[in-house]
């Protein structure tokens, strides 16, 4: 069965592939020519359809605009806030983290290459790897030497990646670490990391512990933290259901999951909704949830929030398809999180339909989508993925995310540099003060850090799965939070 | 020469072979800190410590016979129990800034889990073999269950488990910071390894140490003859614990994160110790040691072969330059484990034993009198020979590897 569903996912990439390649033809150039970031999105309720795709080798300056479309920018804000610079003097070697990087920048990471999750994770280092091969041919690399990538695997293992980080830093003498995934394996290393005063870059996690820049400020996070997506849909939850609507949780039953429902939590109080079921499930579970699904149909709640491992979001939502079909009155808002937002969980792996109409979010482009189809940044990195990794799916989000983990962090470097400051110290200051969005985050949005905004990606755009058309299709406008959750203080 | 040669436990040839052993092992472990790679030596302090479980394991296990897949239990209880107290989340004495913080934790983790081990125990006196490895099984995966629960999360940390706390070389030890944490680790588990196998060793050769082997190989006969299976079950089960409590509490402060989802502490956990006790030799003194070096060292190489295939002794001839094949670290890691258990049937140990007992073999050595043989009449010029009829014996004893551990007519 698994196996089958393998080479439907096969087949599925393949078809993808055919797809984009197809849809370069129908291009006609219309000539967007990338504008520097200072003038990116001005237009409130950016659509989606705003040709504003930033140009990869983006623009030294630092004070772009404050985004207007920000709905709900309130606290800290933006770029507003005052500069960070790091401290060094509570490095073990303050000197090393302040000294020039010489010869090649080297970059190093740890991500699950085998065992179970491998599946999932490994084609994250396609992504990485691809964009340090393009980066090398197309800029003949950083101050005239090719970036170096170490991708070393960690099955998913704490203890693992602890070990391979040691080697990085101590044998491999990396001058950072980018897109680590996992938030055990970033919070195993976390403390050493800090105190060695390496770079943590864009650890692959939407946890809160990323923003703990008082204690932890060499460690920034990749993923829309987890708090922000809870927000999002606890907004739209109110918005479509109004007043006294009911919510039900399904969630993981480890950090992961627990992250989510503790903030989820939080935000229904606040918007006066009633949380009227929760069921959990185990991280090694990989069964269908039907004992949590007929929980679910008896409380019959307005809304869902579905947080699954893995696997266990299409199974989730193929047991609400089955469910959806033996009670026709039950037809909840459900929603999947972010880390689903894939293609291929919500078609490959769900037969039955049961994904149909399920909401999730995503601040990356479905680079297959046509309308994309003259974007600068999504044709570049199709034509890259197709060269250095042919065998990856580039529209697997997995690819997606290792591509701008390794692209944000050969930004901050140029930063560095382009700051006269090539140093690990410098490469951490570039990055707490980013204000840059990758042309493969969806348009209209902002990201950005500084001394009081501690999260980089803190916008999204809510999505609803249309299985006809087998393709997600945007639902309202892109939301942006950016600097709405501050620094974070365990 | 008439091979086997044989050596009469004790005597001077003896303790010529033991020399060579322990200082060729002792020789790899200065190579280790002085010459590898900062990774490698963390990979084999992590050796180290499973090494420290299963020592736990085989005793109840590979001398007592009663299959148990609950290490990972005590491995993640001494874990948590370390995590608690260094970080302050249970009463919490002497913590401040001396060289026993957060080291005394490890005692503390011993004592929980020695206490703990006693009470799973007693199921074993009515459940063998499959049974018992169920019950145990379940075990492993209540205490996940429970760390995890939400009503104790004020104390385990639930869900998110515990984070935040670290164990820094103390300043006698010349070691310097994070820079040295590796080294001090190392040192820290081989220490530890060392006084458990010590430990053991010497439980083995006791009275208890005979009475566990008795009920492994003949329950009824054993308390027939007298063995106490209550206590001799119960206090070897909370033995084991206790020994898997302290590489448990070892293993947090190394990780410096405990969390009921990390695979060590659930049935991957007991698997693993599982597969390098019978990998390096059940009931063999040095299994645990070899069993851990090869869990780890050969799942690395197979990582390896996985991170980059073209470049490995392995596969380079077979896949083209910058191929990625999915998986293929732990298919990698599969074939060669059961190629192992096809061509070392023993265990590395139990398998070295049978060919070194091909040429020389260690016979114990008579106590004066007895049988009214005097030993020096036997000494000749091939060496110490022990009498007929104990060598005859050792050359029937099974499996093979067992003659210095287990010596014939001693095991009530």
């Amino acid at each position: 069965m698994v196996r089958t569903k393998k080479l439907f996912a096969l087949a599925a990439a393949g078809a993808l592939v055919l797809a984009a390649c197809g849809s370069d033809d129908d291009s006609s150039s219309s000539g967007t020519d990338a504008p520097a970031a200072t003038d990116a999105p001005e237009g409130t309720d950016a659509p989606e359809s705003t040709d504003a795709p930033e140009s990869t080798d983006a623009p030294e300056s630092t004070d772009a605009p404050e985004s207007t479309d920000a709905t709900e920018t309130t606290e800290g804000g933006g770029s507003s806030g005052a500069e960070y610079v790091i401290d060094t003097e509570n490095c073990d070697d303050p000197d090393a983290a302040t000294a020039p990087i010489e010869g090649a920048l080297k970059i190093g990471t740890s991500i699950p290459l085998s065992g179970g999750p491998a599946v999932l994770f490994a084609p994250f280092g396609d992504g990485q790897q691809s964009y340090i091969d393009w980066y090398n041919d197309t800029n003949g690399g950083l101050n005239g030497e090719p970036v170096e990538l170490t991708i070393t695997d960690d099955q998913y293992t704490p203890d693992l990646t602890k070990t391979n980080v040691d080697g990085l830093i101590f044998d491999d003498e990396v001058n950072m670490l980018s897109g680590i995934i996992g938030s055990g394996s970033n919070l195993a290393i976390q403390a050493d990391v800090n105190a060695l005063c390496v770079p943590q870059l864009w650890a692959s996690t939407g946890a809160s512990d990323w923003g703990n820049i008082d204690e932890y400020p060499w460690t920034t996070g990749l993923l829309v933290p987890y708090a922000i997506e809870s927000r999002v849909w606890a907004d739209f939850i109110s918005q479509e259901a109004g007043d006294g609507a009911t919510a039900a949780l399904f969630y993981v039953n480890n950090e992961f999951g627990q992250s989510y429902a503790d903030n989820f939590k939080e935000l229904a109080s606040e918007n006066g909704i009633e949380i009227i079921a929760e069921e959990v499930i185990d991280p090694a579970d990989s069964g269908a949830p039907s004992g949590q699904m007929t929980n679910l149909v008896q409380a019959d709640p307005d809304a869902i929030l579905a947080v699954g491992l893995g696997g266990q979001s299409s199974a989730f939502m193929t047991e609400l398809g089955n469910a959806k079909a033996a009670n026709p009155d039950f037809d909840p808002l459900v929603y999947m999180t972010a880390t689903a937002a894939n293609p291929l969980f919500f078609d490959t792996l769900v037969e039955n339909g049961g994904s149909e109409g399920v909401y999730t979010s995503s601040n990356v482009k479905f680079v297959n989508d046509e309308q994309f189809a003259d974007d600068e940044a999504v044709q570049t990195y199709l034509e890259a993925i197709a060269t250095y990794a042919p065998d990856a799916n580039p529209a697997d989000t997995s690819v997606l995310a290792g591509w701008l983990s390794m692209e944000l962090a050969v930004y901050v470097a140029e930063q560095a540099l382009a700051a006269g400051d090539l140093s690990r110290a410098g490469i951490m200051n570039a990055a707490r003060n980013i204000d840059y969005v990758p042309g493969l985050l969806i348009d209209g949005i902002t990201a950005s850090m500084n001394a009081e905004d501690a999260f980089y990606p803190e916008a999204t755009q809510l999505v609803r799965w249309d299985d006809t058309a087998k393709a997600f299709v945007v639902a309202g406008d892109a939301v942006d939070y950016n600097g709405s959750l501050g620094t974070y203080t365990p | 020469m008439d091979l086997p040669i044989r050596v009469a436990r004790g005597s001077w040839q003896n303790w010529l072979g033991r020399a060579v052993l322990f200082g060729g092992v002792g020789l790899f472990m200065y190579r280790a800190v002085t010459e590898w790679s900062r990774s490698g030596l963390g990979l084999l302090a992590d050796a180290l410590i499973i090494a420290i479980a299963v020592t736990g394991l085989n005793l109840i296990t590979g001398y007592t016979g009663q299959l148990s897949l609950g290490q990972a239990a005590f491995f993640a209880m001494g874990a948590f129990v370390s995590a608690m107290l260094v970080t302050g989340k249970i009463w919490t004495p002497f913590i401040t800034d001396n060289i026993w913080t957060p080291g005394w934790t490890m005692l503390a983790a011993a004592v929980v889990c020695f206490l703990i081990g006693t009470v799973v125990g007693v199921p074993a006196l009515r459940l063998k073999g499959i049974y018992l490895a169920l019950v145990t099984l379940v075990f492993t995966e209540a205490v996940r269950a429970f760390f995890k629960y939400d009503r104790v999360a004020g104390v385990t940390g639930g869900a998110t488990g515990i984070k935040g706390f670290s164990y820094l070389p103390p300043a006698w030890t010349g070691l310097e910071g994070r820079a040295d944490l590796v080294t001090w680790f190392f040192w820290l588990s081989l220490g530890i390894l060392i006084v458990v196998s010590i430990l053991s060793a010497g439980l083995i050769r006791s009275r208890v140490g005979r009475a566990m082997v008795a009920v492994r190989d003949n329950e009824t006969a054993a308390a027939v003859m007298g063995v106490n299976l209550f206590s001799i079950k119960t206090v070897v089960f909370g033995l084991s614990g206790a020994i898997a409590g302290v590489a448990g509490s070892l293993y947090a402060l190394k990780l410096t994160l405990v969390e009921a989802d990390v695979p060590i502490f659930g049935l991957f956990g007991s698997v693993t110790f599982l597969v390098a006790m019978v990998v390096g030799g059940a009931a063999q003194n040095w299994g645990p040691f070899v069993g851990a070096m090869f869990y780890v060292f050969v799942n690395d190489f197979a990582r390896s072969v996985g991170e980059d295939p073209s470049g490995s002794i392995f596969l380079g001839w077979l896949v083209d330059e910058g191929t990625k094949i999915d998986g293929l670290g732990g298919v990698t890691f599969g074939v060669l484990l059961i190629l192992f258990a096809r061509f070392v049937p023993f265990g590395a140990v139990g398998t070295m034993r049978m060919w070194r007992s091909k040429a020389v073999l260690v016979v114990p050595r008579v106590p004066l009198g007895a049988g009214g043989a005097p030993s020096a009449e036997v000494l000749g010029e091939a060496g110490a020979v022990g009498p007929d009829q104990a060598a005859t014996n050792i050359d029937r004893a099974e499996p093979p590897g067992l003659a210095d551990d287990d010596p014939p007519g001693m095991a009530t």
